[in-house]
């Protein structure tokens, strides 16, 4: 087919859409990471993945060229699962109780001869997963966005729309709360 | 739990920790840490139970999207008609 038939049987497609289509699709495993930990099941993981990529095509055009369409579309997900979290009104959740950063390692038996390549492996997926999903959505989304998005503080602030110093403090306490509730688990001898 | 007092610099540490393994510190600031890190056993250790939380999060949650999925998401932007 010649460019001129061509050009009379299809619109010329924008190269900026095709290149964006394609950045966009690329960033399909990382965006299904982020939701899967966001949504409350797998179907809803995939519900919330197609409603943001439909969003993402719809608006492609205020993507700014050239900046972290990562953290773009981690944007356009955050939003519509904030969205989805008001649907569902969940119960407000309990934040644990303070604990210091060394907190696990100690409790985990760390005693100046134990290895830390053991204490890790120790922590099985399954475990892991759970006490994710128990953290409240704002300490979740900044642990995924930062730990799963690679998103940077200053990334994952603008996402969520809160500080940066927030971004940090709710990282730090998400994690605590996540090696707290890993800690327990390791105590009832399943680890 | 009972954290024993740990000297100053440790503490110092501890502060820095997250940033650190998050590669949010500054040149000068991850140099002073591991400064601190190369003399401090407890902290190195600390450290890289740190770290390997991190890498233990990842792995959990180190899942693919669906082929099922991306197929749809392929559909989705096909069909997509704006400009
Ligand atoms: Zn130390």
């Amino acid at each position: 087919m010649s460019d001129d038939a061509a050009d009379q049987l299809e619109p010329a497609v924008d190269p900026a859409r095709l290149a964006f289509d394609e950045e966009a699709l690329a960033l399909a495993d990382d965006v299904w990471r982020v939701a899967r930990r966001l949504a409350r099941d797998y179907q809803a993981a995939e519900d919330l993945v197609q409603e943001a990529y439909a969003r993402a095509f719809r608006s492609w055009r205020s993507y700014e060229s050239g900046t972290n369409l990562r953290a773009w579309l981690l944007r356009i997900l955050h939003n519509l699962a904030i969205d989805n979290a008001r649907k569902q009104k969940r119960a407000p959740e309990q934040l644990g109780l303070e604990a210091d950063d060394y907190y696990l390692y100690e409790r985990l038996g760390g005693n100046p001869v134990a290895d830390v390549d053991v204490l890790v492996e120790r922590l099985s997926p399954g475990p892991v997963l759970d006490a994710l999903a128990e953290l409240s959505l704002p300490f979740r989304e900044v642990v995924v966005l930062v730990d799963l998005g690679d998103l940077s503080y200053q990334e994952a602030a603008d996402v969520l729309e809160i500080p940066v110093g927030t971004v940090m403090s709710r990282l730090h306490r998400g994690r605590r709360v996540l090696k707290r509730a890993l800690a327990d688990h390791a105590e009832q001898g399943t680890v | 739990m009972s954290t024993q007092a740990r000297p100053e610099p440790c503490l110092q540490a501890e502060r820095c920790m997250q940033a650190y393994v998050d590669r949010a510190l500054s040149v000068e600031e991850v140099s002073t840490v591991e400064e601190h890190l190369a003399v401090c056993p407890t902290c190195a250790k600390c450290y890289s139970f740190e770290a390997g939380m991190r890498t233990v999060v990842r792995q959990a949650c180190d899942e693919p999207c669906p082929d099922s999925l991306r197929a749809q998401l392929k559909k989705i932007c096909a069909d997509c008609d704006c400009e």
